[in-house]
């Protein structure tokens, strides 16, 4: 096997947070405590959660946008958390970040043309002759057109700054893409436009991408392989058919059976989860497996000990005590 | 089942002269859960709105009558409105957070709610207040009472705003995209309470949402809107069965399906929403449409009757449906 394009391992974010000014209490939230995923070239991995689980903080650590705490990033070799600044502007022209935001990705005094060729005339990469019509193209990748480059981004559609954005992700031929929530601030027809342009792209031009979205109907159809994050750790990863289709651990079933089924009969017919309660403060600090609070099926051991993340005979990696280790099932 | 406890009639919306809302009827029987779906700025919140008389100051209700317990909410004098209001017909909205008073406790907003409409006594009031966040799942009910907005999470605040609409038990209660800010299994705990309150209280709700499953999960009957109209309207089971507007099937196919092939490339409705000022003579879907035809350009649909309980705004409406048969 080639080795992954993106290697994090036990990645840790902790924000200090105040706690009053007199306190001397210091005090973390946790929001990304100790994440381990590979990610091959080409491909889609999905991150899913509830908000606040650290799936943003995430991403922006892989880009080094927030500086990690602990553990290591590898991308295509070299350990991002390490290299100095210089070294981290080279590793940057391979990778890029698209936000949920359209609006605030793009200065509204520049024309658009010139927002999208900025990348590669900063660098020096490209000018004059050769700097246009690579914008051209560029435009035309996105689905808009070299004859919208004069004009600013106000005169844009939501959807249509969204591509915008990509467009201009895609100037330095990058081979990973982080996208947090690039679709969730999109109205659902424009939606599907804008999923269908991501997977078409990458078709086309094989980059991966780090998919991060609180919908799981949406990480379902873009991803390969998927991370279940809870409270800054992983609880699942697996294959995307293997985990829609035998989800293991307690949260990621109840994850899958809160979406609403958009067909009446088998919505109603449907075995449903409902958590109880609510995610726990991230600044206190954990004992046990982080999901023991609103397990269903939380036993005495689930508040002392830490389940460990380990793989299972689906192939699946879950951090869940009441799952049995591959061994044990292949045994059974 | 028992007649209309709310009757929408040719009801009209007017910002600076665009009929936002333009001419729209429907009518909500008694325990019925009304769904109303469609993209964003088609008019969904201004139709609730004006129900409501909680419109914005821009706009206006520029023709038609809200008819409810023998009054038409259109007409009425602000006082009898403000008699109603919170107490017959309640409303929530999307951002539980900013539609509490930040300065205000819990207990303090839901007893002046309360006091609003049925005086008592602050214990009773408060007594009141306490059995109305237990029964909106609460936990630890007496603690939150003393609390601010600030100090709960948006779950929390939703549900508050539910106790609070609830309070003085309305007959009809409209939910603006009760759940749209909020996670997934935070909105099925939402959903599972409004289940569980229409059951044990016989309340109507209209319930706006551009979420499919959710109006799957919730809605006997379902109201599509676009740019302002009504285009289809049918029973839930109905309308998820066959559609015959192609708006709604087109709506329905390009979200991502949990029971669908992954990474195909879905159905897509191209272009965006007609701006108000740019409608022409024809149907409002016409430049977006895939069924398009010259008829379309020059006439605009109305809503007509095709089946009991069903209707349609579209002239093509029969080769819509036969086309939403082939899997797409
Ligand atoms: N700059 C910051 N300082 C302190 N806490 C933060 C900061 N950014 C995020 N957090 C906290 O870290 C946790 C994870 O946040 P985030 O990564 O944004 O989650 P998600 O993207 O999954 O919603 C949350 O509890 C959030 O409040
Ligand atoms: N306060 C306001 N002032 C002016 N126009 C508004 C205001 N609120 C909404 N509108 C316009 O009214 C139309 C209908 O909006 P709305 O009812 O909020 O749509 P929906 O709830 O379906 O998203 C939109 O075109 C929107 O731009
Ligand atoms: S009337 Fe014509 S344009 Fe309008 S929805 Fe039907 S087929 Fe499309
Ligand atoms: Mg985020
Ligand atoms: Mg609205």
């Amino acid at each position: 096997m080639t080795a992954p394009l993106l290697e994090v391992q036990d990645l840790k974010v902790h924000y200090p947070v105040r706690t009053g000014w007199l306190s001397r209490r210091k005090l973390f939230v946790r929001a990304v405590d100790g994440v381990s995923f590979a990610l091959g070239r080409g491909e889609t991995l999905g991150l899913v959660g509830e908000s606040g689980c650290g799936k943003s903080t995430l991403g922006n650590a892989i880009l080094r946008i927030v500086e990690p705490t602990a553990g290591s990033i590898r991308f295509k070799g070299e350990d991002v958390t390490a290299v100095d600044r210089g070294g981290l502007h080279r590793l940057r022209r391979h990778m890029q970040m698209i936000f949920q935001d359209p609006y605030s990705s793009l200065n509204p005094k520049l024309p658009v043309g010139e927002a999208i060729g900025e990348p590669l005339r900063v660098r020096g990469l490209l000018k004059g002759r050769a700097l246009a019509e690579r914008v051209a193209e560029l435009l035309t990748l996105v689905g808009l057109g070299p004859e919208h480059r004069g004009r600013y981004p106000h005169e844009f559609s939501g959807g249509q700054r969204q591509r915008l954005v990509i467009a201009r992700a895609l100037a330095l031929s990058p081979d990973l893409i982080v996208c947090d929530e690039p679709v969730s601030a999109l109205d659902v027809s424009i939606r599907s436009q804008i999923l269908n342009l991501l997977v078409a792209l990458q078709q086309r031009l094989g980059m991966a991408y780090v998919f991060i979205s609180h919908d799981l109907s949406v990480i379902r159809h873009i991803s390969d392989r998927v991370v279940v994050m809870y409270l800054g750790h992983v609880v699942e990863v697996a294959d995307r058919d293997v985990l829609f289709a035998r989800p293991l651990h307690p949260y990621t079933q109840a994850l899958i059976s809160a979406i609403p089924l958009p067909d009446p009969q088998a919505q109603r017919a449907k075995r449903r989860i409902i958590l109880k309660g609510e995610l726990p403060s991230p600044t206190e600090p954990l004992t046990g497996c982080p999901f023991h609070t609103r397990c269903p099926l939380a036993e005495d051991r689930c508040r002392h000990v830490k389940p460990a993340l380990e793989r299972k005979a689906s192939g699946a990696y879950v951090a869940c005590h009441l799952v049995p280790p591959a061994a044990a099932a292949a045994a059974a | 089942m028992a007649g209309p406890i709310l009757t929408v009639a040719d009801l009209a919306v007017a910002i600076a002269g665009r009929r936002v809302v333009d001419g729209i009827s429907f009518a909500v029987k008694t325990g019925e859960t009304l769904a109303i779906v469609g993209e964003s700025g088609c008019g969904k919140s201004m139709t609730a709105f004006a129900i409501m008389r909680l419109l914005p100051q821009a706009a206006r209700i520029s023709g038609g009558a809200v008819l409810f317990e023998g009054r038409d909410l259109a007409r009425i004098a602000e006082s009898e409105m403000k008699a109603l209001r919170g107490n017959r017909i309640s409303l929530i909205f999307q951002e539980p957070a900013s539609s509490l008073d930040p300065l205000m406790t819990v207990a303090d907003q839901l007893i002046e709610a309360i006091n609003a409409h049925k005086p008592a006594s602050h214990s009773e009031a408060a007594a009141h207040a306490l059995a109305m966040l237990r029964a909106v799942g609460i936990a630890d009910p007496a603690r939150r009472m003393r609390q601010y907005p600030f100090e709960l999470s948006g779950g929390m605040c939703q549900r508050v705003m539910i106790a609070i609409a609830l309070a003085c038990r309305p007959s009809v209660l409209l939910a603006d995209e009760p759940t749209t800010a909020l996670d997934v299994t935070i909105q099925a705990q939402i959903l599972e309470l409004m289940k569980r309150l229409r059951s044990e209280t016989g309340t109507s709700i209209v319930l706006i949402t551009h979420d499919m499953g959710v109006v799957a999960d919730m809605a006997d009957r379902v109201l599509v809107m676009y740019a302002g109209r009504i285009v289809e309207e049918a029973a839930v089971d109905d309308l998820f069965q066959a559609q015959h507007h192609p708006y709604t099937m087109l709506l329905m196919r390009s979200v991502p399906r949990l029971d669908a092939p992954p990474k195909r490339a879905l159905p897509v409705i191209e272009g965006t929403v007609p701006s108000y000022a740019a409608l022409g003579t024809g149907c409002r879907f016409a430049s977006r449409c895939p069924f398009v035809s010259e008829h379309c350009r020059a006439e605009e649909p109305p809503l007509r009757q095709i089946a009991p309980g069903r209707a349609t705004a579209c002239w093509h409406h029969e080769r819509v449906a036969a086309a939403g048969m082939v899997p797409a």
